[in-house]
């Protein structure tokens, strides 16, 4: 198999909270992201999605792991060549009305990631420029104008061609529509869509919206309180989630489907601090299905299902019992 | 059935310095006692300002109702002096905040807040009001003994409910949901809309439902009303409504939204963005957005008719091949 683009091996982000301990934001995350797949990378507020790309962009140290860009470890580069590596990963960011300059003219703002990478050349950074509001679809006359002059959609499009400035294989997209209306929603997601089978690019994109996820993605990684719980096509993991956490969050989306009646999962509780977590199933307060074992292990990130990674040992037990022999895989039948 | 609130021609604006922000443009509506209606638009549309100018909690000095009448129960509302509205406001028709965070004084304890409206309404002594909160909280979910914590010792979920409590205390006939759950996680937003639905069927009070999403109001109401530049364009039965959308605005709304059970390779977006509220188009107030605009469209401002027995579209297409088929019949 080809490399993948991005290789994410046992990253971790901890933050140090005065006076009460290592806030575990990202905890032990291996992802391979190929080139050209979008990667859903979802979760409720406070799980370390955001930290998680904010560390592929190197915009945050990771206190431990590694990242690699087609082979090369990103974080082991200095100076010039980390500067390289890092025109090609880009981000998006969740916010259009505070993630643009407000005191900067557009144009400043879009010949910004040019200056700082060594091109000072005008006439090359007004073609590059223009090139930019080709493909994202801007009137020229945008570049006069300030930030406060657009509308939420119309700032985003700027983010994203700030972004594509410096011509990346890899953008961080995180939540880009999740600060905007629905019927402008639609046109960002579309833009980016559409740039993507344009300039081949690869997306990790994080949003907390299910409804989103399904519709950009090729595969979904579900996390929960800086672990990933489930990792699987987009396809699958709607139709077949495995893990607790996933269903029930599947469970909980209001649908504009009337007629799709649904069993409705609802978890107890909220979601508990981050804060020196103990080394047991992370969900193991909220979960339905818990068991005495589920206090004593945390349970890793394994293959339970072809192209399927859940960490959860129920799942895993099921699974054995399937591959022991005909008779429990009938009684399994059964029982689901 | 009897109307708890009848809105007739509501006409709201904010002055700015900019000029004068049209927010609500002719609105008429009406609710009927235990009913669940979803008031559903974009930002902008003027969903809240609807909401502040039933209970008169619009900005007093930017903010002014120009036109219009509401009826509360029969009491007509606008004119009313201030201490009459405030008998009414958390004692007969209450609201829910979009914000939890914000909507709870920081320097209060939850006992005190909820604590509050039993003083002010029906006189309780505090220890009396106070035990009062604490029964609220259990109702809601949450122990009695945390009357004593501030805002700040809850997590986001739970001062939502420390909300719910509050606005239920007086057992209300009108109860306004501002974006209850928009702030919330959605596991949470489960548990929240689950406690409403359980809280509507125990106390029976009307309920408008505000909210920019679709799926959520699909959960809670009957009837849903579609706004647009601050008046209705679209009102039916949730069932009607999401399985034939008749306004082009509503199809739009529809089609631009990816949902966990379709299928769609490309969303449709709508063009454009939400009318500028500053300054707005004359005739109807989506033409320069709609892919089927006409040419009078610019200029007449089509009404809420009836197209079929629960549904109303305000559309000069709709409109139009309504009153000819009742001529076709006709002749």
């Amino acid at each position: 198999m080809n490399q993948p683009l991005i290789k994410i091996i046992n990253l971790k982000k901890y933050f140090t909270i005065k006076d009460k301990g290592l806030l575990h934001a990202v905890d032990d995350i291996n992802l391979d992201i190929p080139s050209g797949e979008t990667l859903g990378l979802v979760g409720e507020s406070g799980c370390g999605k955001s930290t998680t790309g904010l560390t592929l962009v190197q915009l945050l140290q990771p206190t431990s792991g590694q990242v690699f860009y087609n082979g090369i470890d990103i974080f082991s580069l200095k100076g010039k060549d980390s500067k390289k590596i890092r025109k090609k990963m880009q981000i998006i960011f969740q916010d259009p009305y505070s993630s643009l300059n407000p005191k900067k003219l557009i144009k400043n703002i879009l010949s910004e990631p040019y200056i700082i990478h060594g091109i000072r050349k005008k006439s090359i950074i007004d073609q590059n420029i223009n090139h930019l509001l080709d493909i994202t679809g801007c009137a020229k006359n945008i570049l006069a104008k300030y930030p406060h002059e657009l509308d939420g959609g119309k700032r985003q499009t700027i983010g994203i061609a700030r972004a594509l400035a410096l011509d990346p294989d890899f953008i961080v997209c995180d939540e880009p529509v999740s600060a905007l209306d629905v019927s402008i929603q639609a046109q960002i997601l579309n833009l980016l869509m559409d740039l993507q089978k344009k300039l081949n690019l690869t997306y990790l994109f994080i949003t907390h919206d299910l409804s989103v996820v399904k519709h950009i993605s090729q595969r979904v990684a579900v996390m929960y309180l800086g672990k990933i719980v489930e990792l699987a096509q987009t396809e699958e993991l709607f139709a077949h989630p495995l893990h607790p956490y996933t269903q029930a969050l599947l469970s909980a989306i209001p649908s504009v489907n009337i007629d799709i009646k649904r069993e409705r999962i609802i978890l107890k509780g909220d979601v508990p601090s981050p804060i020196n977590p103990k080394p047991i199933c992370r969900f193991f307060e909220r979960c339905p299905q818990a068991t005495e074992e589920c206090e004593r292990i945390e349970p890793p990130l394994e293959l339970k299902h072809p192209n399927h990674w859940v960490s959860c040992t129920k799942v895993f037990t099921k699974i054995q019992k399937e591959t022991d022999g005909t008779d429990s895989k009938k009684k399994l039948l059964t029982k689901v | 059935m009897e109307k708890v609130l009848e809105i007739k021609d509501l006409w709201v604006s904010y002055k700015t310095f900019e000029g004068t922000v049209k927010a609500v443009n002719g609105l008429n509506l009406s609710i009927e006692q235990g009913e669940h209606l979803g008031l559903v638009g974009e930002t902008g549309a003027g969903k809240t300002t609807t909401a502040l100018s039933i209970i008169k909690l619009l900005p007093p000095r930017t903010g002014s109702i120009d036109k219009g009448e509401i009826f509360f129960k029969g009491i007509e509302l606008t004119k009313k002096p201030e201490d009459f509205l405030q008998k009414m406001r958390g004692n007969k028709i209450s609201m829910i905040f979009q914000n939890p965070l914000t909507s709870l004084n920081p320097v209060f304890t939850i006992g005190e807040q909820i604590g509050m409206v039993f003083m002010r309404h029906f006189n309780l002594s505090k220890g009396e009001a106070w035990k009062k909160a604490g029964e609220m909280l259990e109702i809601v979910g949450i122990p009695a003994r945390r009357v004593e914590e501030y805002p700040h010792q809850f997590s986001g979920g739970m001062r939502q409910r420390v909300g719910i409590a509050a606005s239920l205390a007086c057992k209300p006939d009108l109860l306004i949901a501002d974006e209850p759950t928009t702030a919330l996680d959605v596991t949470i937003q489960a548990q929240v809309l689950e406690l409403i639905k359980e809280l509507k069927e125990k106390y029976s009070t009307a309920l408008i439902m505000i909210s920019h999403n679709l799926g959520v109001i699909a959960e809670l109401c009957q009837n849903v009303a579609v706004m647009y530049a601050g008046s209705i364009i679209e009102y039916g039965t949730v069932e009607r409504i999401y399985k034939d959308p008749q306004h082009p605005y509503t199809q739009g709304l529809f089609a631009s939204l990816p949902d966990i059970f379709d299928k769609k390779d490309r969303l449709t977006a709508m063009k454009g963005v939400v009318s500028d509220a500053l300054n707005l188009s004359e005739g109807c107030k989506f033409n320069p957005r709609c892919p089927l605009v006409m040419e009078k469209c610019k200029s007449i401002q089509p009404k809420l008719v009836k197209i079929k027995s629960d549904h109303y579209v305000a559309c000069l297409l709709k409109s139009e091949m309504g009153v000819k088929k009742v001529e076709s019949t006709i002749n």
